[in-house]
C-alpha cells in the first residue's frame, strides 16, 4: 500500500494529469501523489510517461502511465475508461498538455500547422478531457474537479507567440462556462496560469534569449517557480476540499509577474 | 475611408456594415464561411481590389451554430469545430491576408464580439471559447502589428444582442445595465469611427464594451 509523503488530504481520490511526462504536468502529478492521490500520467509518449509513473511509485505514491494523445477523442476515452477500471473512479481531471508552445511566429507568415498543433492540444484536448471525464466528475459531486492549465498570455496577449494567446484564452472561457454549467453538482472548474522551470521554458529561453532576464527582472519574487512545490501545491489546493468554494477562476502562480486581474 | 466588414451574415457584422456605409466610407462585405486560409486570402484580396486599398478591417465572424445553447455533455465534434475552428481560423486567415494592405495605409483592425467570452456562459462553451479566443488574438495582434503602424482593438456588445437565448445570456451578468437601451448599427459605427480616428491614436489592444455598463471587469 502506497503511503502519502506530505499529507493524506487527497487520499482516496484519483486524478488524470495530461502532459505529465515532464514539466508542469509532472510537478503536479508528483505533488498530488504525495498528498495521497492515485495519479494517472496521461503522456503522449511512454518514454516520458513510464519513468514519471515509476518515479512517483519509487517515492511511495501510486501512479500509472496511460499513453494518451489528447487530440484523439478515442484515446482520451480509453484513458478515462482505463483510469476508472483501475482505480474505481475519477475525481480530478487536469489538462496540462500543449504542443508547439515555444516556437516564436509572426502573424503575417504563420502557417496553418502552427495553429493546428496549438488548437488541437490545448483547446480540443480541453474539450475531450472535460466532456469525457464529466460523468465521473458528476458522480464525484463536491469532490469533482476540472483544472485547465493556461497562461497569463491568454489574458494579455503574447507578442512573440500570437497564436498561443487565443488557445489559452479559450481555455479560460471554457472553464468559466463549465463552472457555470456544472456548479449545481458541486463540481468546480478552474485554471492555473503557471511559470515554472520546465523543458518548455528552457526551450522558450533558447528561442527567445532575452526572455530569461526580462522574466527575472519583472518577477517580484525574483525566481522562476518550481513545478512541484509551487505549481503542484497550487493544484493540490484547488483539487482538495480546501478549494471547494472556488470555481470559474484563474489562479496565476508566477511569482507576481502578472497582476492583470 | 475604405472598410472591409466580415461576417455580415450575423447581426453584429450586418449592423457594422450598415452603420459604416456613408458618402465618405466605402464598405466591402463578405462572410468567412469556410475556415480555409486560401479562401480567406482570396475573398480579402477581392474586397481590397473592389475598394482600391484598405483602411479598416472589421472582423466579425462566427458560425450561427455557435450561438445555439447546447449542454456541454451533448456537444459533438462537428458543432465544436464549426464554432471554434470556423470563428478562429476565419479571423486569423482574414487578418493575415490584410496585414500588408493595413501596413501600407497605417490602418486599423476592429474585432466585434459579444461579452460571452469574458463572462463565460452555461451551455455556451463553444461560443465563449471562440469569442475570448478572438478577443485575445486581437491583443496579440495589437502587440505584434503596432510597430507597423497598425492598431487593433475590439468592441464587445451585450450578449443578448447576439445569443439565441436572451434569458440564458441574462444570468451571466452580475448586475443590471447602468444605462438603458441597446446599440444601433449607427452606434456601433460611431465607436468604430472613434477608434480609427486620430482621437484614437493611442488606443490599441483594447476592448470597448458597449453593453450599457454591465460587465465592469476588471
Amino acid at each position: 500500500m502506497a503511503r502519502p509523503v506530505i499529507s493524506d488530504r487527497l487520499s482516496g481520490r484519483t486524478a488524470i494529469v495530461t502532459g505529465a511526462g515532464q514539466g508542469v504536468g509532472l510537478g503536479i502529478a508528483k505533488r498530488l501523489a504525495a498528498e495521497g492521490t492515485n495519479v494517472v500520467i496521461a503522456a503522449r509518449r511512454a518514454e516520458t510517461g513510464e519513468p514519471a509513473a515509476a518515479e512517483i511509485r519509487d517515492a511511495g505514491g501510486e501512479a500509472t502511465c496511460i499513453v494518451t494523445d489528447v487530440t484523439s477523442r478515442t484515446q482520451v476515452q480509453a484513458c478515462v475508461d482505463g483510469t476508472v477500471a483501475r482505480y474505481g473512479g475519477l475525481e480530478i481531471m487536469i489538462h496540462n498538455a500543449v504542443a508547439g508552445a515555444a516556437s516564436v511566429h509572426q502573424l503575417e507568415t504563420v502557417e496553418p500547422a502552427v495553429w493546428e498543433t496549438l488548437s488541437r492540444t490545448a483547446v480540443w484536448g480541453s474539450f475531450y478531457c472535460a466532456q469525457i471525464a464529466w460523468p465521473h466528475l458528476r458522480a464525484a459531486g463536491e469532490r469533482g474537479r476540472l483544472i485547465l492549465i493556461t497562461s497569463p498570455s491568454g489574458v494579455e496577449g503574447s507578442h512573440t507567440l500570437p497564436l498561443y494567446s487565443p488557445v489559452k484564452a479559450a481555455q479560460r472561457a471554457l472553464a468559466k462556462s463549465l463552472a457555470r454549467e456544472w456548479g449545481r453538482y458541486g463540481v468546480t472548474v478552474n485554471c492555473i496560469g503557471p511559470v515554472a522551470e520546465t523543458p518548455a521554458l528552457t526551450r522558450a529561453f533558447e528561442s527567445n534569449p532575452q526572455l530569461a532576464g526580462r522574466l527575472a527582472a519583472r518577477t517580484p519574487l525574483g525566481r522562476i517557480g518550481n513545478a512541484e512545490t509551487d505549481i503542484g501545491a497550487a493544484a493540490a489546493f484547488l483539487a482538495g476540499d480546501d478549494g471547494s468554494y472556488i470555481t470559474g477562476q484563474t489562479l496565476i502562480v508566477d511569482g507576481g509577474h502578472f497582476m492583470g486581474f | 475611408m475604405r472598410v472591409i466588414v466580415t461576417g455580415v451574415d450575423q447581426p453584429l457584422g450586418a449592423a457594422a456594415a450598415a452603420g459604416l456605409r456613408s458618402a465618405s466610407t466605402k464598405v466591402a462585405a463578405f462572410n468567412v464561411a469556410v475556415p480555409d486560409r486560401s479562401a480567406a486570402a482570396r475573398d480579402l484580396a477581392a474586397a481590397v481590389d473592389e475598394l482600391g486599398g484598405l483602411d479598416v478591417l472589421v472582423l466579425s465572424g462566427w458560425s450561427a451554430g455557435a450561438l445555439a445553447p447546447v449542454p456541454f455533455e451533448d456537444l459533438d465534434d462537428a458543432t465544436f469545430a464549426d464554432a471554434w475552428e470556423g470563428g478562429m481560423q476565419g479571423m486569423l486567415w482574414t487578418l493575415q491576408a490584410a496585414i500588408p494592405h493595413l501596413r501600407t495605409s497605417g490602418g486599423n483592425v476592429v474585432v466585434l464580439m459579444p461579452t460571452t467570452g469574458m463572462t463565460g456562459g452555461a451551455h455556451y462553451a463553444p461560443a465563449a471559447a471562440t469569442f475570448e479566443g478572438q478577443r485575445i488574438l486581437m491583443k496579440a495582434a495589437a502587440r505584434q502589428l503596432g510597430p507597423d503602424g497598425i492598431r487593433v482593438n475590439a468592441i464587445a456588445v451585450g450578449a443578448e444582442l447576439v445569443l439565441d437565448d436572451a434569458d440564458a445570456a441574462e444570468v451571466h451578468y452580475l448586475a443590471p445595465p447602468a444605462v438603458a437601451g441597446t446599440p444601433s448599427p449607427g452606434d456601433i459605427a460611431d465607436i468604430i469611427g472613434f477608434i480609427v480616428s486620430p482621437a484614437g491614436r493611442h488606443l490599441s489592444g483594447q476592448t470597448i464594451t458597449i453593453d450599457g455598463g454591465r460587465w465592469l471587469a476588471p
